[in-house]
């Protein structure tokens, strides 16, 4: 399954976060592996 | 997903400029862009002396350290509001920004803390006036502003910068838009300059820039920004207008970019013309002696007067 995948998945709009797998930043079209342990940063702020 | 410069690996990719890019790429593509927004909109020179606003948030650390990198006079402020909100916000905040500048020898901050200065926090400042019962965010960009400008007036700045983000501008337009405020249209732009009775030019280097890519800059260049909003931001109307526009995003990539620099277009060939109210005249205050279109007494200090 694609980043983009599991995002979707979750209902997370891919707008909304930046995804890092072992302390890289990472693009939706990468297949995650079983195990894998993915960080989301939100990169929305502001008020 | 491959760099389209070098086919290393994409760390990210702008489907809205068609444009996937590593981690190499991506940072002297984001430097030279700002250097170009800064050249084609003028907003400053090299021999200019710029005050960058810093938050310990993403998009000001970003800014600063990117100024810093091209060569820029950039020295930081740091506005300490005094808001805990059960995450000591506001310290956490300043030690970012100390952390930053730890690998920055020569970089030079001033540091304006509030409460020590005017005698009670932005919250509390909040709850004694009249000016914000229920949320302290009108009280603190009064106060905001007003430090800004005396800081980079009294220091002899040429020009205040600050990390505002397309996500930003593209959310204040929608939500002036949604209220037809043709006052706040007509005045909304990336480069708003110095007034001749005191105001100093005011300018936003990342403007084109989506929210996503300082945040990739930052990731990606290893800054240490904090990650907790403001406790006030929380249901901001600010927020709940970024994720509409992001939400259209998602099905039509360009969507905010389109947005904004329309918007951009139509303003500069004249479209708020006449629109707008003319400003008040700007008169010095009796009490501090910046501008204020509020008679003789400023927002400022008539604010100060109630706490």
């Amino acid at each position: 399954m694609t980043l983009h995948s599991a995002l979707e998945k979750c209902n997370i709009n891919p707008h909304l976060v930046l995804a890092v797998r072992q302390g890289k930043v990472i693009t939706e079209d990468v297949i995650l592996n079983d195990g894998d342990e993915i960080r989301l940063v939100a990169v929305i702020s502001g008020g | 997903m491959k760099c389209k410069k070098c086919s290393g690996t994409a760390v990210i990719n702008m489907r809205q400029h068609k444009l996937a890019l590593c981690d190499v790429h991506y940072v002297a593509w984001f430097q030279g862009q700002t250097e170009r927004f800064i050249q084609k909109y003028k907003m400053f020179t090299l021999d200019e002396r710029a005050l960058v606003a810093v938050s310990g948030g993403k998009d000001s650390l970003a800014l600063w350290q990117v100024l810093l990198d091209l060569g820029y006079q950039a020295d930081g402020l740091y506005i300490g509001l005094g808001i805990d909100g059960g995450v000591d916000y506001s310290h956490q905040s300043l030690a970012k920004i100390e952390q930053f500048m730890a690998g920055r020898p020569g970089a030079q901050l001033h540091v304006v803390d509030i409460e020590s200065l005017y005698g009670a926090s932005i919250p509390d400042a909040a709850r004694l006036t009249r000016r914000g019962q229920s949320k302290p965010c009108s009280v603190c960009g009064l106060v905001k502003r007003h430090v800004m400008n005396r800081v980079a007036r009294d220091g002899g700045y040429d020009v205040l910068a600050t990390g505002h983000n397309l996500d930003d501008e593209a959310a204040v337009l929608f939500g002036n838009t949604l209220h037809w405020q043709v006052g706040y249209l007509a005045r909304q732009s990336p480069v708003l300059p110095a007034s001749a009775d005191g105001l100093a030019r005011k300018v936003k280097p990342f403007f084109r820039f989506y929210e996503r890519e300082t945040a990739a800059y930052a990731l990606v260049q290893g800054i240490d920004y904090i990650y907790d909003e403001c406790p006030y931001s929380v249901d901001a109307s600010t927020i709940r207008h970024k994720m509409v526009l992001s939400e259209l995003e998602r099905k039509s990539p360009g969507t905010k970019l389109q947005f904004y620099l329309g918007f951009l277009r139509a303003r500069e060939a004249g479209a708020f013309e006449g629109l707008a109210e003319s400003r008040p005249e700007m008169r010095p205050c009796r009490t501090c002696g910046q501008p204020t279109t509020a008679g003789d007494w400023c927002a400022f200090c008539r604010l100060w007067d109630k706490v």
